[in-house]
């Protein structure tokens, strides 16, 4: 089943997308930086090793 | 099946090399803490998934390599469980959104005997769309309480996680 949402731009829910996206673009230049125990220590992440 | 690369362990993150000298990062990010007790007293766990990419030699043409996809997908067989959720988001700052939308999917049509999928699209007014799903293994036993506490309040958990975008 896909779940189809559209977000009108200034609300709360378009804000948490724009998080979201945020927070993986500053994942992803950690990682392409090699600073990502800054990063996690900085955004308070907590990664885990499921596998 | 093409063999899936050799995965290392490092600072929290899973790491592998291709033969073309390509590095990927993938990593599991546990939000459990922005949920309910609930969820603890009921042992579910959600994660949310990511994998990046960095070429050191970006200009240079690789060849298509289906190993990239069979250890991706290795990986995330590897994680399932019974009480165990995946959250996978989509993004397409780098350009490489829908890449990652057809590895997903192409990963998803050869299990989904196995699991159970919400696939999400995100339509924002100026940006572009934002793919994303919701996987469960097929035993999984609390589907209302991940459709009322985790599908229904998304917005509200990425808010309490990230904070508010600038």
């Amino acid at each position: 089943m896909t779940i189809k949402i559209s977000i009108a731009k200034d609300s709360n829910a378009a804000k948490a997308v724009k998080a979201l996206v945020k927070r993986k673009e500053e994942l992803r230049k950690a990682v392409e930086n090699g600073t990502v125990e800054e990063y996690v220590k900085k955004s308070d992440i907590r990664f885990a090793k499921p596998v | 099946m093409p063999s899936p690369y050799s995965i290392t362990f490092k600072d929290g993150l899973y790491h592998f090399t291709t033969s073309q000298g390509r590095n990927y990062t993938c990593v599991f990010t546990d939000v459990n803490r922005f949920l309910p007790p609930v969820f603890a007293v009921h042992d579910v766990e959600v994660f949310m998934f990511d994998f990046f990419l960095n070429d050191p030699n970006p200009l240079v043409k690789k060849q298509k390599d289906d190993r990239i996809s069979a250890t991706i997908k290795s990986l995330l067989s590897d994680f399932f469980s019974q009480n165990r959720v995946l959250i996978y988001i989509c993004d397409s700052l780098d350009g490489k959104g829908i890449f990652r939308t057809k590895v997903f999917k192409d990963w998803y049509r050869g299990v989904e005997d196995r699991y159970r999928c919400n696939h999400l699209e995100i339509d924002v007014i100026d940006m572009d769309p934002i793919y994303g799903a919701v996987i469960r293994s097929n035993e999984f036993q609390q589907e209302e309480l991940l459709e009322t506490e985790v599908i229904q309040q998304v917005d509200r958990i990425v808010l309490e996680k990230f904070g508010l975008a600038p």
